[in-house]
């Protein structure tokens, strides 16, 4: 008969002897391999794609692991030997089309990501195989952001234009697509991407007057679209002269129409809720916008007529690098132009910010229009473009009715300040037919970036702190890294009239 | 078990909202006294070796799973954590880590087992930045590997036929290729 405590002493050593077994067994086992498969996929997902995949081989519990990663990036760069291209791109296409057949579908895909270079007539046929299957891919597993780029495609085929499988665009859980294709494409029908938020084409090549109308029907919740029509290769002809786009739901929206193929092209942009528009165009284009609620609107290049449809109550910031000369053929169509960018300027009637180039001013000094008030102006930014094949005085004649009509004007900014050139030289400087000496008297900041330390940039700093009574901020800048020199410092500072005037010079020095 | 631990839990998890509420209204008026004070302060962890190790209260912040009791106690010096799945060893690599500020250059002086150590350690005790880093640390070591190193670092047995390993490599080709196999 054992004594039950003897019993009891005896059982706690045991199993304090089992639990200090089962402690240093713990230690050599291997424990990662006890890790969840969340701490594993994290591991992963800091590899490549293409690294995390060659894991398959390890064991059979990594078999399948790495097809659980949220972002599938397939991208085909080698660097090779180019006739070995088409055999490695057989078997890219390959695992590609492992990875979307044997992924669970329902599990969602966080980002696609595919991209071929070095594309060759020889894997035509993979190419077709690879498109189909990614397309597969957006169209029946989740996938929430599908970036695809086709690099230089066109430069060693004949081939001039694809078709991308009409499943690519086809998707319910898609919210960003972003196509980089260096090859003519076009929208095709039966667009469906009820959860598309935003879609880039980079570049873009108009291949029908409605692609972009059928893409944006097609996609009901688009708030940002961003293309880019330009030369892709001679070999892709379109006779596209009209881009018409409507949305109820687009906020956001980027054109850039930087290809002469016609004259007379036409832009209309009709959306309720957009609330930034950026063109940038190059031929003459006539722009229509109806955009009613835009808080700001960037206009670069080149337009023959640019008219808005029911104003901008709510605009808050404005860019206007436009030129409206290109391709007139006379007077008589030069004063028209110059009437209609009178009334587009109107149109900026509440603008509180505007960052304004030179060559608009060119028509509006043939305006007979009155330039129109900005109540809420506060800063004006001078950019480039210069003009100097247009008289000098013009130009700063337009200048003065702006800045006359800009009764709450604070902050006036110079972005190069090439618009005072001609003074370099000359030791008389007049400002007074530029800047109306009410503006100055109220100016509470000037800016100059890219300060080149001219004479006529002290000149100017000059003239605004002698005659500045309002000024708080003097602000002097060169390009980027660049610092201002002592000597330039020194001069600076001497011009100071009031002690009040803060001075800042490049980024972190302030006087 | 888990469910006894998990009810205890939500216990501390309540106290530590009343210990809050407490505090909170204590400190109100010196809030930069009573920053001051906890500065210093460590805490005091066992390991899974059985050492005591006093730790400074910034390092411990770091751990989530500690951090859920620290409020629910009056962290007087009696009060001992343990941390039974971790060595007095690697805890102190993990200070090291974090005092350096998380430093690419520390981590490759770590063996390949301390690696390891470090990430159960880092998900045992729910510390997000050593967590990442540490991984980020393994999956630079791994990178360009051949299947055999990889094996290897994981200390995993390959318990595939000779058949299956060699179909898969054939389906995933793409996956080795350029792969230096050393």
């Amino acid at each position: 008969m054992e004594d039950p405590l003897l019993k009891m002493i005896r059982q706690s050593l045991l199993e304090t002897l089992v639990e200090a077994l089962d402690r240093r067994r713990d230690d050599k086992i291997d424990r990662i391999s006890i890790l969840p498969q969340s701490v594993l996929l994290h591991i992963l997902s800091l590899l490549d794609f293409k690294e995390a995949a060659a894991t398959s081989v390890l064991s059979t519990s990594w078999r399948d692991l790495f097809l659980q990663l949220p972002n599938i990036l397939l991208v085909f760069d080698t660097n090779g030997n180019p006739s070995d291209n088409p055999r490695l791109f057989h078997i890219f296409t390959l695992f590609a089309n492992r990875v979307f057949r044997e992924r669970n579908p329902e599990a969602s895909i966080k980002l696609l990501h595919v991209s071929v270079r070095n594309y060759t007539k020889r894997m035509e046929e993979d190419y077709r195989s690879l498109l189909m299957s990614v397309a597969a891919a957006v169209s029946t597993h989740k996938v929430h952001q599908f970036s695809l780029d086709l690099g230089t495609y066109s430069s060693s085929t004949k081939a001039s234009s694809i078709v991308l499988p009409p499943a690519m665009f086809r998707s319910e859980t898609l919210t960003s697509l972003l196509l980089t294709l260096f090859v003519g494409w076009d929208v095709p029908e039966n667009v469906w991407l009820p959860n598309l938020r935003d879609a880039h084409f980079l570049p873009y090549r108009l291949m029908h007057e409605n692609s972009i109308q059928r893409f944006l029907d097609g996609c009901p919740r688009l708030e940002k679209l961003m293309f880019c029509i330009r030369l892709i290769t001679w070999k892709v002809k379109t006779k596209v002269k009209t881009l018409r786009m409507s949305s109820s739901t687009l906020k956001v929206l980027g054109v850039t129409w930087d290809l002469i193929d016609e004259t007379e092209m036409s832009i209309a942009v009709k959306s309720e809720s957009l609330e930034s528009l950026t063109l940038c165009l190059r031929g003459g284009h006539k722009v229509n916008v109806d955009a009613p609620n835009l808080k700001s609107f960037d206009i670069s290049g080149h337009v023959r007529e640019l008219n808005i449809i029911q104003g901008f109550p709510s605009i808050d910031e404005a860019e206007i690098d436009v030129a409206y000369t290109f391709q007139a053929s006379d007077l008589d169509n030069i004063y028209s132009r110059s009437e209609k960018a009178s009334t587009f300027l109107r149109a900026l009637g509440n603008v509180r910010l505007l960052r304004i180039s030179e060559p608009i001013m060119k028509v509006l000094y043939l305006s007979t229009s009155a330039m129109p008030t900005f109540r809420n102006m506060y800063k004006i930014k001078l950019i480039p473009h210069y003009c100097d094949d247009f008289p000098r005085d013009r130009i700063e004649q337009v200048l003065f009715d702006l800045f006359e009509n800009c009764p709450n004007l604070q902050v006036l900014s110079f972005d190069k300040i090439n618009v005072f050139n001609d003074y370099n030289n000359s030791g008389d400087v007049d400002f007074e037919p530029v800047f109306p000496i009410r503006m100055v008297q109220n100016l509470k900041k000037l800016k100059i970036a890219h300060f080149k330390g001219r004479e006529g940039e002290y000149k100017l700093v000059e003239y605004f702190m002698n005659n500045g009574e309002s000024l708080e901020i003097v602000s002097v800048r060169k390009d980027g890294w660049k610092a201002i020199t002592r000597e330039q410092q020194k001069r600076i500072l001497s011009l100071r009239a009031e002690k009040r005037v803060r001075i800042y010079l490049g980024k972190n020095l302030i006087l | 078990m888990a469910e006894r631990g998990e009810s205890s839990e939500a216990v501390m998890l309540k106290k530590t909202e009343e210990e809050k509420l407490r505090k909170g209204k204590m400190i109100v008026g010196d809030e930069s006294k009573a920053g001051y004070e906890e500065e210093g302060k460590k805490v005091k962890l066992v390991t899974s070796d059985g050492v005591t190790m006093e730790v400074e209260i910034s390092i411990v912040k770091e751990m989530e799973i500690i951090q859920t009791f620290i409020g629910a106690t009056d962290t007087d010096d009696s009060f001992i954590f343990p941390i039974s799945n971790v060595s007095s060893h690697i805890l102190n690599q993990i200070i090291e880590l974090v005092k350096g500020e998380y430093d690419q250059e520390l981590a490759k002086k770590l063996s390949h087992d301390e690696l390891k150590e470090i990430l159960v350690a880092a998900n045992y005790l729910n510390m997000k930045t050593l967590f990442h880093f540490i991984a980020t640390a393994i999956a630079n070591v791994i990178q360009n590997k051949s299947v055999e190193f990889v094996r290897d670092f994981f200390g995993i047995v390959n318990d595939f036929t000779e058949e299956e390993e060699a179909e898969l490599r054939k389906t995933n080709a793409w996956a080795f290729e350029g792969v230096d196999e050393d």
